[in-house]
């Protein structure tokens, strides 16, 4: 028991001194500061900030021999030293990425920009072409309005040219009476034309295109109607003129009795023959040159030469005796150019006197020859 | 020993202030960091590092102590350490401007971004309404 006493004390002596001897473990700071060392971000350091991770192993290196030499404030020093250098470096490698994310950002907001100045003009291209494309639209419709109203103004003209058609289709029918000669049609091309006309006015063109056509057409038809019986009309009307006209020169003659009868002009010429005879007395050529004058004024008209005579004697005698005598006038006549073909003589005896017979003037006055210059029957 | 870190801090001195041929004493070594404190207490408007600055004066202080108490070795030993706080504290600046930088382009990147996108949604409705108007005037042409 006392040996092995005896035998232990050296051994806590021993073991004393070697504690005595040996390493005090390490500052807390020098153990953060290795494990910040030992991490991943140490060889990032070393790369980009060398000089300042030289500063930081120096530092530490001296630390770690202070350590050993047991001189704590020395080692606490140096740590302090090696880890503000090593904080440094990590806030200058940090700084260093921030500057390359604000240039990576610079090169976006660049291409940013790029794409925003693109769309700016791409959106101000739109807009002008979109201004463009508006003027032009608002032209096209102005365009159409003017080929609009072109159209419009033309299919008017077109209307008014066969209202005006119809018009002077209806004045034509006026001009020769078609109100009295074809008053069917040509009330219907009234009314038709009046309806045109209203249509119009009103701007409704196709039915005053419509009834301007009725109109035409009626007063075509009125017209074709009534320009035979208005061409009737106006060659009596001619003869009538011109009847007048040899009316007026017959009566200016003396001695000379003229009238204007339903059948003609008659010209009547007494005493031309002795009596009982039927030759014409020389002294009354120059009223029988009348009738020739007449007779060649109106050259167209047939002339039936009718004698008279007073009742004295037998009638047999006296239609005899007149007969004669219109054929010693149409003689005459026909002597001096008047066309046999248009001259007829007629006795008519003593069955139409024109005065009484009783009387010596009365019988003068029957005793005649008459002229007619015929109508002709149209 | 003593005297050679003192030497070593005025090199250090020397080289952060640019000083000339002179060196500088360890007062105005102080004196000269004390004003590089100010400076980047100055730079720090956002208190970003005011526990480093904290570290920074508490160290400048000891100095200062120091320098009365004539300790030369401790002396040498805390302007070392001044040094390199003061450098740390300008590069965690540096950092932060460089982070606050970063932000502000990436924000102003999206922000740009934004437009673009806004505005070429606004070309492409333009540039359809400029299609259906090109049919509209193909149509409408006689």
């Amino acid at each position: 028991m006392r040996r092995a006493r005896g035998g232990a004390a050296p051994l806590w002596a021993l073991w004393v001194v070697f504690l005595g001897c040996g390493v005090p473990p390490k500052t807390a700071e020098l153990v953060a500061f290795e494990q910040m060392r030992g991490g991943e971000y140490a060889s990032v350091i070393r790369e980009q900030m060398p000089q300042l991770y030289e500063e930081s192993e120096g530092a530490y290196h001296k630390a770690l021999a202070a350590h050993n030499d047991r001189e704590p404030e020395l080692a606490m020093h140096h740590t302090r030293v090696a880890t503000i250098f090593w904080r440094t470096a990590t806030a200058r490698v940090e700084q260093k990425d921030f500057a390359d994310a604000m240039k990576a950002s610079q090169h976006r907001l660049r291409q940013a920009e790029e794409r925003l100045e693109d769309a700016r003009r791409r959106k101000t291209a739109a807009i002008d072409a979109i201004a463009r494309q508006e003027r032009i639209l608002a032209m096209q419709s102005r365009l159409a309005m003017a080929e609009e109203k072109a159209q419009l103004e033309k299919k008017a003209a077109e209307v008014k040219a066969k209202v005006d058609a119809a018009v002077l289709a209806l004045k034509e029918a006026e001009s020769i009476d078609a109100a009295q000669h074809a008053p069917g049609p040509f009330n219907k091309a009234q009314a038709a034309l009046t309806m045109a006309l209203d249509a119009f006015q009103a701007g409704r063109y196709k039915q005053a295109e419509e009834s301007a056509a009725f109109a035409a057409a009626d007063a075509t038809a009125a017209v074709a109607a009534a320009r035979p019986l208005h061409e009737v009309v106006l060659k009596r009307r001619a003869i009538d003129e011109q009847l007048k006209q040899m009316l007026s020169l017959a009566s200016a003659r003396s001695g000379v009795e003229a009238r204007i009868e339903a059948r003609g002009l008659v010209v009547t010429l007494r005493e031309l023959f002795k009596s009982g005879e039927d030759e014409i007395l020389n002294e009354k050529f120059g009223e029988l040159d009348l009738i020739v004058e007449l007779a060649k004024r109106g050259e167209a008209l047939r002339i039936i030469v009718e004698g008279h005579t007073d009742n004295r004697g037998r009638p047999e005698r006296n239609l005899a005796l007149s007969d004669r005598r219109a054929q010693a006038a149409v003689r005459y006549l026909s002597g001096h150019g008047v066309g046999a073909d248009r001259l007829q003589p007629l006795g008519r005896g003593d069955e139409e006197p024109v005065s009484d017979n009783s009387s010596r003037a009365g019988r003068a006055q029957n005793r005649r020859l008459n002229f007619v210059f015929l109508k002709p029957n149209l | 020993m003593i005297r050679s870190l003192i030497w070593l801090g005025a090199l250090l001195g020397g080289l952060c202030f640019q000083a000339t041929a002179a060196p500088l004493s360890p007062r105005e070594i102080i004196e000269g960091y004390t004003a590089q404190a100010t400076q980047l207490e100055l730079r720090d408007a956002r208190r970003e590092v005011v526990s480093e600055m904290g570290t920074l004066r508490a160290w400048l202080g000891e100095a200062q102590v120091y320098l009365k108490q004539e300790d030369d070795k401790q002396l040498a030993f805390t302007i070392r350490r001044v040094q390199a706080q003061a450098g740390l504290i300008q590069a965690l600046l540096d950092r932060k401007d460089a982070e606050r930088a970063a932000k502000e382009a990436a924000e102003a990147v999206i922000q740009r971004e934004q437009e673009a996108s806004a505005m070429a949604e606004e070309a492409f409705r333009f540039e359809k309404e400029l299609v259906e108007l090109e049919r509209k005037t193909q149509e409408e042409t006689p």
